[in-house]
């Protein structure tokens, strides 16, 4: 053995190569601005009626509208049809961890589902944080607080 | 087992198990200055309990047998599930 430190891993967080930057960058918490986010995805194809801003907004919208949009929908070509997204999955909040998280502030674990490919496995950075007493963490099996999760027996 | 061995046995454990932790945590994290900082205080802590314990109560592993026994003492004392900590 060498003893010599294993070669940096460049990575940020989150993984998602060539995925997390769409044609019209929305970086927004805000959920109604994500919705909005939906919209201009179709809006800067330039295709109305945009068939992913009606499915994606699911059943949020007057059902009325619904229908006679998806009949136009329908009408469209199947190329135009296909939405280049997963629709209307919601943004998945940071895991509440009472201030004891290794990941650091929640806003950077937020992401929108809706970005994610489908069957697919994504894994979120781990950061060190505050961990356990040495006594505490042999007790409980782990040394970091966000990864101690007991079976609820 | 003769007065605190159990005790710190039951210290190096502990301090055994934080030091494979902070391992694990550096084999995906190289870069974290924190985590080795804390990997570096952790060995300082364990190594003179580990060499505390196998000069006053037992070798630790086969080939940690102390200066005043026969080489193959390491069979003598309860194993570690057997200890009442």
């Amino acid at each position: 053995m060498s003893g010599s430190r294993k070669k940096p891993i460049v990575w940020t967080w989150p993984i998602i190569p060539g995925y997390m930057v769409p044609k019209d960058p929305v970086v927004n918490d805000d959920t109604e601005e994500l919705e909005s986010s939906s919209s201009t995805v179709g809006a800067v194809k330039e295709q109305p009626p945009s068939p992913e801003a009606v499915i994606s907004h699911g059943g949020e919208s007057d059902p009325a509208q619904i229908s006679s949009t998806h009949n136009e929908a329908l009408e469209a070509t199947a190329e135009e049809r296909i939405p280049p997204t997963a629709p209307g999955y919601p943004k998945i909040p940071a895991p509440a961890l009472d201030g004891q998280s290794g990941y650091g502030p929640e806003k950077e674990y937020q992401f929108e589902l809706e970005r994610l490919k489908l069957a697919r496995a994504y894994i979120p950075w781990q950061r060190y944080g505050p961990t356990y007493s040495p006594r505490e963490a042999l007790e409980r099996g782990t040394l970091f607080p966000e990864l101690y999760s007991p079976y609820p027996y | 087992m003769n007065g605190n061995c159990p005790t710190l046995l039951r210290q190096i454990m502990e301090l055994q198990f934080t030091a494979v932790e902070l391992n694990l945590f550096l084999d995906t994290h190289p870069n974290s200055q924190e985590a080795l900082r804390d990997f570096c205080r952790v060995i300082e802590r364990l190594q003179p309990l580990m060499s505390e314990y196998q000069n006053k109560c037992a070798p630790l592993v086969a080939a940690g047998a102390g200066v005043n026994s026969d080489c193959w003492n390491w069979i003598d004392e309860p194993w570690p599930w057997e200890i009442n900590y």
